[in-house]
């Protein structure tokens, strides 16, 4: 075996803003903790400043207070949307089942629904996150993994690139016997305004597909085999965005170096955080 | 933004007075190194999250009591971190938790292109935990926060509540039991 430490990380992509803001909900009581998790200090003799205590992370499922406020919606959902030939009881129990696997706060809406090579999956929002939810993968009910921040009023531009995910073939992952032979995959969503008919996601290794775009949404999912891992990458992933004409109306990578701000509150709703309003074009309504 | 870039104590001494702020700049300062360290004494990254959150969270709720008598904020929140990660491993609550973990230690990355280096990463910082779980808990929690995470001997004394000499006694017989892995012992910042 090698001694070596491994290297210093970052947090992944998105989960220090993620943290920081759970924290500053927490710590400004903005709402209420649940008892849902981890009681964790007991007290540690050798540690003057840590007292027996209880610490509790993540809000119920049911709750909802914004790390920012926004005072105005600019559209609501509508009230008809696809469906996708399952129950209302059925669309809720999704809702809720993959909100609650992690612990997203707000009410859940599902929005797209697929049963593809990779097993059946659900796109699910709460106005301020975002989860992939694949249903029964390795004989779990909701799987999930760490839901993304998103302000679901505002769109930065005809689109947004909200979910960026992958998971390992099944036989990757020979520790998980429950995973043996399910597929890998690549999923990238988010959402659209009215004007964009057409969604291309370009993967590394350069497979290109079309995402399905219902109820203002899209998503773009490849299925590898069950002995799929990513290897090595011979294009940038690229979401491209057009018109029903076929113009192109924009790219992730365009996305991706500009900030958009909420005009109603001036608060940044895409792109680095912290940064003045003023340096950011300002964002549309989503529906 | 203030273009002056407050120290730890200046941001405490605000936090302790209910700044947000101050402590959110506390956070950005130190949660990679936080994060780092808890995934160091668990050897898994998704638990390193919310051991971060939790340690912050915990840092937040003793605001009040902790006075800070150095200059970082960091050593003191190593040694918290490393409290939460040795009671959660304890707690009974760890089996209600593992639940919702399963599909994380199934590993579904959020980035494809990272995922493979995170999980060499695991599988390699648990069999370095296996050869260190063979020394007493003192001595491999000053390992870790003094050669890992780089926190000198006087402020690990500090925060630990226990003399300088007494820290470097621990790291030195975690060495010299570790003489076999070397690189282990002389990774980070020894000072």
């Amino acid at each position: 075996m090698t001694s070596m430490l491994p290297p210093t990380r970052d947090l992944p992509p998105g989960r220090h803003t993620q943290i920081r803001a759970e924290l500053e909900r927490a710590v400004s009581g903005r709402r209420r903790l649940s008892q849902l998790t981890v009681p964790i200090l007991a007290a540690a003799a050798a540690v003057a400043v840590v007292a027996a205590g209880v610490v509790l992370l993540r809000p119920g499922p049911t709750e909802h207070v914004p790390a920012v406020h926004i005072t105005t919606s600019p559209t609501s959902a509508p009230a008809v949307r696809d469906t996708f030939g399952l129950t209302p009881e059925r669309i809720e129990a999704i809702e809720q089942g993959c909100a609650t696997a992690e612990n997203m706060s707000g009410k859940p809406t599902m929005y797209q629904f697929g049963r593809e090579d990779a097993g059946p999956w659900a796109l699910v929002y709460t106005d301020r996150a975002v989860v992939s939810c694949d249903l029964g993968r390795g004989g779990v009910e909701y799987y999930t993994f760490r839901p993304s921040e998103v302000f679901i009023n505002w769109l930065p531009g005809h689109f947004s690139v909200d979910v960026v995910s992958s998971a390992l073939g099944g036989d990757v992952t020979s520790s998980i016997p429950e995973l043996a032979g399910a597929p890998g995959y690549r999923v990238v969503a988010g959402r659209v305004d009215s004007s964009v008919a057409r969604i291309t996601y370009r993967a590394e290794e350069g497979r290109t597909v079309e995402a399905k775009i219902v109820n203002g949404t899209y998503v773009a999912r490849i299925a590898y085999p069950s002995n799929w891992g990513p290897g090595a990458q011979n294009v940038p992933m690229e979401v491209r965005a057009y018109d029903a004409a076929g113009n192109l109306l924009g790219t992730n990578a365009e996305l991706a170096g500009t900030c958009y701000y909420a005009p109603d509150t001036k608060d940044v709703v895409h792109g680095e955080q912290g940064v003045s309003a003023d340096r950011c074009k300002p964002a549309t309504p989503w529906r | 933004m203030t273009t002056e870039d407050p120290d730890d104590r200046a941001l405490w001494s605000q936090a302790a007075g209910g700044s947000a702020r101050a402590f959110g700049v506390l956070f950005d300062r130190h949660a990679k190194a936080v994060y780092n360290h808890c995934f160091r004494l668990t050897a898994s990254w998704a638990e390193a999250e919310d051991h971060l959150q939790a340690t912050f969270l915990l840092a937040w709720r003793k605001r009040a009591e902790v006075r800070l008598e150095r200059e970082s904020a960091l050593p003191w929140l190593l040694t918290v971190a490393a409290n939460v990660v040795r009671n959660d491993q304890r707690s009974l609550m760890r089996r209600l938790k593992n639940v919702r973990r399963v599909g994380e230690e199934r590993p579904v990355p959020d980035h494809a292109d990272q995922v493979v280096e995170r999980l060499d990463d695991q599988r390699q910082m648990k069999e370095l935990l296996k050869v260190v779980a063979k020394l007493p808990r003192n001595e491999r929690e000053a390992l870790a926060l003094c050669v890992w995470s780089g926190v000198s001997y006087a402020d690990a004394a500090a925060v630990l509540g226990i003399t300088e000499g007494s820290v470097r006694a621990r790291v030195s017989r975690a060495k010299s039991k570790l003489q076999q892995h070397r690189e282990l012992v002389h990774t980070g910042e020894d000072r």
